[in-house]
């Protein structure tokens, strides 16, 4: 796990900037490409994320930052979050799939067709990643892409501790799983996946 | 330790989350058991697949537009940015203690100052109606000194022109000769200026009199040492910046679970896992009203039946030269009118299963609450008036609701698995559903439920089932059909979960949309309960669309102010303000969300007062001159009905004597000064002067009252654990 172990989350996150005068400008650089995806993710729409993440921002050059430099990365998913979650309601996100809508939700698990057809393994992956239920969704990705520990993820989502590991574990578990399903014996397939991908990185 | 490859260690030892004696002790178990070390490797190889994967997506940016509208928002003026017209105020930022050589000079001329244009000109107006052209005629009341007044204003809609009367009120009321609307609609600075306060030197014309100078504003707004507490110590531009302080806290959390105590919630959980809470998530005013209290208190002082108001005043615990104030509203009276909705209430159990039985003791004695409470009459004699046969498999019920509620503790009980137990909201049927599929149990409480149109009161079906039950239905994101023809009937579904899964909160709160209700989850048995006797109350009849508390006190008696826990305006924000309706605190993100302020909803805030520095009377104290009206506080209720649009005085209620003893307060009151102390403390800043851990479990203890569902009693124990954890170094980064 040489390469991809974990990031601390605080070299990334929670740096401070080194000139007073950018630091809306360096919490841009640092952040943006991650929230977006983040935003992304929850909405499933890009003009959406771009505007929240947009807010979210803007929000921040409200923000004294002697307040929020210390817990940037939290603040940041957090508001973004918060953000995302109102336009969802208000938009009535939440309602019930018809059931043409519900032929075109993906699975629990992806046919065989599908995942013989899926031959790009970044796609086949994502496209896993993608059926977890949202919450599994959000934790991973906050914990992978993001780089947040369990107690920074807990403090965005508004979760416990405790809840974010058993999110992750069963998030992980249930990826592994699938993967197998795709190709036995999972473990080769997931070993496959690892040498093609390190390759390519 | 016992570890299996199941074990969720395992994975956060892959991810590097566990602490330092833990991991050693997991990986040394790993080492000696070969199927736990090859779990660990296909962790590790998911993991960095997922890693490279999640890596290597594209690049995403923000247009340069987007760009450049961020980085040219920090060159904007706040006041412009968010479209307000202030009132430009230069003064440096004075300090809350002590005064300097300065503004002891400046001010001594300004108070001079202030009081040849008190007696020279008459009543002063509310700075609200600076700009008015045309003053109306200035009613001249009794002169006893300056009065400021702060508007905490919990929903700030503007008020239609045009039409008239309010809640419970007669049309056209006034306030000292105008009326209310007629100020506030015609004023044209921003509600900024409505929570800085308006001045009148008239107690009897607080919001309508006109005609004076404004005396300097600065001096008596006193920053706070930090960007705690009030909003009103802080300049304009301040204020505004930091309304917006909740979009990046927790009101849009409620979402999902609907109750907007999460402040409270997160606090509780971090001091449970033995963690200092980080000082930015606390939230006085959010913690100050995640409690009930009992604002129709038989030695109220005052209010009416349609906005009951309590105003008490003590010596400040935490500093004997201060004050403390307390302002109680509620809304009505819960227990007079019920909603007229159909209900279901869904209790969802998952800390026990169908084989050990239900823990039904909650329920039922949450059950016999409300049913107790709502009628007024006893849960058995209720149940013996309006039992009668029941249809279609439902056992017959006609018998004692104590023999009731043993049954369905002994149902609980039995070996024979049940799906669910319902008791619907007339208490006149118990469903049985032994041995039903879920739905089929579901179905049931509904058939039951819409039956009672007309007859419930407005009293749900309380419904529960076991998470083991619940997991029997399909895992898709399709809202089960029952549910659908249920929201079609017009039934409301409420869920309230306790020890849920995590990964079926999403669906239960999407059912919870569905069914135009609420989902909430419980962490523990109490916030059970709580939840339930809150949502058993239901979602009432709106009353009023707006209400606004004004708070004023005589400045002969008090020079300077901090409410403890912010003020917010809603102006601000088109976000969900939780911290806008006097709501109960559990449902304040209901109320926000639908906006309307509902029956028995009810807002408590604390304000701490020092005595003027330049006392006429006893200088350094209160006991400078009371004027010929001999108040000290005063606080009126405004309301905005919901279909009409002018604010009328609802209540007023007055405190004339000078500020007792606290240990001579009100169980309320101390408690609720405790839980304020508590969050200063927890905020870690210096504005509690000589408050300790221990004075506050001292007031929490005593006025831990009646403590009916043991939330009081849980604040001690988290005070208690807080006071250990606080000898610890903090963790925050930063701090």
């Amino acid at each position: 796990m040489s390469g991809m172990e974990p990031q601390p989350s605080r070299s990334m996150t929670e740096r401070a900037p080194s000139d007073p005068d950018d630091w809306i400008r360096d919490a841009l650089a640092c952040h943006e490409g991650p929230l977006l995806r983040y935003a992304f993710s929850l909405t499933q729409n890009a003009e959406t994320a771009q505007d929240i993440v947009q807010d979210t921002f803007l929000k921040l050059c409200e923000q004294k930052r002697e307040t929020v430099a210390p817990y940037l990365a939290r603040w940041l998913y957090t508001v973004c979050r918060n953000r995302t979650l109102d336009i969802l309601r208000k938009s009535n996100r939440m309602v019930e799939l018809t059931e043409e809508e519900m032929n075109q939700t993906p699975a629990n698990t992806p046919s065989p067709s599908e995942a013989t057809e899926q031959r790009d393994l970044y796609a086949r992956v994502l496209q896993l990643l993608e059926n977890l239920p949202p919450n599994q969704r959000e934790v991973i990705r906050l914990k992978f892409q993001s780089q947040l520990s369990y107690q920074e993820i807990a403090d965005v989502t508004q979760l416990t501790a405790t809840n974010v590991g058993f999110l992750l574990h069963t998030a992980l578990k249930s990826l592994r799983q699938r993967l197998e399903t795709l190709d036995r014996p999972g473990r080769t397939q997931t070993a496959k996946m690892e040498n093609s991908l390190s390759k390519v990185s | 330790m016992n570890l299996t490859p199941e074990s969720p260690e395992l994975t956060a030892l892959v991810l590097g989350e566990l602490p330092e004696t833990e991991r050693r002790e997991v990986e040394a178990i790993v080492s000696s058991r070969p199927d736990l070390q090859a779990e660990v490797e296909h962790l590790r190889t998911l993991t960095k697949t997922i890693g490279l994967v999640l890596g290597s997506e594209p690049a995403w940016e923000l247009s340069a537009e987007r760009r450049r509208r961020i980085l040219e928002s920090r060159k904007t003026p706040k006041k412009q940015r968010l479209g307000y017209r202030i009132r430009s105020w230069s003064a440096p930022e004075p300090s809350w203690f002590p005064w300097t050589g300065w503004a002891i000079g400046l001010s001594s001329a300004a108070a001079v100052a202030l009081v040849c244009l008190f007696y020279w000109n008459g009543p002063t107006r509310p700075l609200g109606e600076m700009s008015l052209s045309n003053p109306g005629p200035e009613p001249r009341g009794n002169v006893d000194g300056q009065v400021k007044t702060v508007a905490r204003r919990f929903q700030l809609e503007p008020g239609r022109e045009g039409q008239t009367a309010g809640v419970g009120g007669p049309p056209n009321q006034t306030m000292g000769g105008a009326r209310f609307s007629e100020v506030a609609a015609k004023a044209d600075i921003s509600n900024a200026v409505e929570l800085l306060g308006a001045i009148s030197n008239t107690p009897s014309v607080l919001a309508a009199s006109a005609g004076a100078p404004m005396p300097a504003l600065a001096m008596i707004a006193k920053p706070p040492p930090s960007e705690t507490t009030s909003l009103a110590y802080q300049a304009p531009e301040q204020l505004l910046s930091g309304l917006n302080y909740q979009d990046s806290s927790f009101a849009p959390a409620a979402v999902l679970e609907s109750f907007d105590d999460s402040s409270y919630r997160l606090i509780r959980s971090r001091i449970l896992e033995g963690l200092r809470p980080l000082p930015e998530f606390v939230r006085l005013e959010e913690m100050i009203n995640y409690f009930r209290y009992d604002v129709l208190e038989s030695d109220s002082p005052g209010g009416t039946n349609a906005y009951p108001a309590r105003l008490e005043l003590t010596t400040c615990p935490w500093n004997a030269h201060h004050a403390l104030l307390r302002m109680a509203i509620q809304v009505g009276d819960p227990s007079k009118e019920g909603p007229k909705n159909k209900r279901l209430m869904l209790a969802i159990d998952g800390t026990t299963n169908r084989t050990s039985g239900f823990s039904l003791e909650w329920l039922g004695g949450t059950t016999s609450q409300w049913l107790t409470a709502n009628r007024g009459k006893s849960l058995e004699r209720e149940v013996l008036q309006a039992s009668r046969p029941m249809t279609r498999g439902m056992a017959a019920a006609k018998r004692p609701a104590a023999r009731l509620l043993e049954e369905v503790a002994q149902s609980s009980n039995s070996p024979k698995p049940d799906t669910g137990l319902a008791l619907d909201g007339n208490a006149n049927r118990f469903i049985s559903t032994n041995g039903l599929g879920v739905e089929t149990a579901i179905s049931r409480a509904y058939v039951s439920t819409e039956s009672l149109e007309g007859t419930a009161g407005g009293r749900p079906t309380v419904m529960l089932v076991t998470q083991e039950s619940l997991a029997s239905l399909p895992e898709t994101n399709r809202v089960p059909k029952i549910i659908q023809d249920g929201a079609k009937a017009g039934v409301q579904l409420d869920i309230i979960a306790l020890g849920l899964n995590p990964e079926d909160t999403p669906r239960l709160a999407q059912w919870a949309s569905y069914g135009n209700g609420i989902m909430a989850t419980a962490d523990t048995k109490a916030d059970a309960v709580r939840a339930a006797e809150i949502l058993a109350q239901g979602r009432r009849e709106p009353v009023a669309e707006k209400v606004i508390a004004e708070v004023s006190w005589n400045t002969n008696q008090f020079g300077r102010w901090r409410a403890l826990g912010r003020l917010v305006s809603s102006d601000s924000t088109n976000e969900p303000s939780a911290s806008l309706n006097p709501a109960a605190p559990a449902l304040r993100s209901e109320a926000a969300e639908f906006n309307p302020i509902r029956q028995g909803n009810q807002y408590v805030a604390l304000f701490e007062l020092s005595p003027p520095p330049f006392a006429f009377g006893d200088v350094g104290g209160f006991g400078g001159v009371v004027g010929a009206s001999g108040d000290v506080v005063r606080l009126h209720v405004l309301a905005t009905s919901t279909n009409r649009s002018e604010a009328m005085v609802m209540t007023t209620v007055e405190v004339a004597d000078r500020p007792k003893p606290f240990s001579e307060a009100s169980a309320d009151f101390k408690f609720s000064a405790a839980v304020a102390g508590f969050g200063l403390l927890l905020r870690d800043t210096e504005e509690h002067d000589g408050l300790t851990f221990d004075m506050v479990l001292e007031m929490a203890r005593s006025g831990i009252g009646s403590d009916v569902d043991g939330t009081r009693a849980e604040l001690v124990d988290l005070v208690t654990r807080a006071k250990s954890i606080a000898s610890k170094p903090s963790e925050n980064p930063g701090k």
